[in-house]
């Protein structure tokens, strides 16, 4: 009887050592994915043209410009 | 707006040689003006975005102008970034003096137009949002300082305010001059106050208020429709300050594409 069982818990013994690594591999790259898309090095936008046009001048580099309305159907928080 | 397209890493290492303006369209009337002469769609009318290339002057036209970079510069899909970046180290390369950090002088603060707009633009981005309230001008060179640091650059939204009126608007209940750090709500109509700090809070203590807030902040992700969704069905609400002109960018409560709004602020 005790025998019977052997098979059983050897193949549950082997399966969970199985996953066992995959499971504890998965929060560490989560983690380092979340991290990078977490602190992402920015664009430094200037919110004004008056802003910008100031620190073009000071600075002597061209200007990239975008425009793009912060609001969806009348919606805000979304681009 | 791509925001993928705009945290590529080659275009963020591109853009430190140009300075970069995002307008908010529709929020500024002389600002709309000016964009509608740089770009419109087939519609004629200012659209929801606009794209372009200027001299440091702002008069002449380094690239051709367009809704999108993809639309200004082409560039299969996944390699806009890469595209975009090209264009922009060639452009870089005719102007010497940009990538030049012997300026004399700090660049001032990367403001929005005010309290409303920037922290509308914060939850835009997922980002906290900073404000100056009611400090001298050697303080908001320091707070600039900072920010102009490789560390903060383009994770906060920033504003400047004297008005006390403008923060109690946002939620921030005991308004007082200083520097408050705050995050964002989903919709970017209420801030909640991370932290404050006196109107002569030394650089070090800016910083670490600042790095505490990028710690703090868990950027969740946003799916345009089911914000929309969301935010119709809650009732937030936002009134642009010019038109909204844009044929596939209806006003509030127009389900209808390709309406245009009666008059100014969303129909009212």
């Amino acid at each position: 009887m005790t025998c019977s069982w052997k098979p059983l818990v050897i193949l549950v013994l082997l399966l969970t050592a199985a996953v066992r690594p995959e499971v504890s591999e998965v929060p560490s790259s989560t983690t380092t994915a979340t991290d990078q898309e977490q602190y992402p090095a920015g664009v430094a936008w200037f919110g004004t043209w008056e802003g910008a046009l100031a620190e073009a001048s000071r600075t002597g580099k061209p200007i990239l410009l975008l425009s793009a309305a912060p609001q969806c159907r009348g919606v805000p928080g979304i681009w | 707006m791509d925001r993928s397209l705009w945290s590529d890493p080659v275009v963020v290492e591109a853009s430190r040689n140009f300075v970069c303006a995002r307008l908010a369209t529709y929020e500024d009337e002389t600002e709309g003006k000016m964009l509608e002469q740089i770009y419109r769609g087939r519609s004629g009318e200012l659209e929801n975005t606009v794209f372009v290339i200027l001299s440091p002057d702002g008069k002449k036209r380094l690239s051709n102008a367009g809704r999108t970079p993809r639309m200004v510069f082409g560039g299969a899909t996944g390699w806009e970034g890469t595209v975009l970046a090209l264009e922009m180290e060639l452009v870089s390369r005719k102007y010497p003096s940009s990538g030049d950090t012997d300026a004399k002088g700090t660049p001032a603060l990367p403001i929005a137009k005010d309290v409303r707009l920037a922290l509308n633009i914060a939850a835009c981005d997922r980002t906290p949002m900073v404000i100056a309230s009611g400090l001298d001008e050697d303080q908001l060179k320091k707070i600039a300082s900072s920010c102009w640091t490789e560390r903060f650059m383009g994770k906060f939204s920033w504003a400047l305010t004297d008005q006390m009126e403008s923060l109690k608007a946002v939620g921030i209940e005991k308004p007082a001059a200083g520097i408050w750090i705050t995050q964002p709500d989903r919709f970017g109509l209420k801030a909640e106050v991370i932290s404050r700090l006196d109107p002569d809070a030394s650089s070090e203590k800016i910083e670490k208020a600042l790095d505490e807030a990028l710690a703090l902040n868990r950027p969740g992700t946003k799916h345009s429709r089911d914000h929309v969704r969301s935010g119709e069905r809650l009732g937030k609400k936002w009134e642009t300050e010019i038109p909204v002109t844009d044929p596939g960018l209806p006003p509030a409560g127009d389900r209808t594409p390709g309406s245009r709004p009666p008059s100014r602020r969303g129909g009212e």
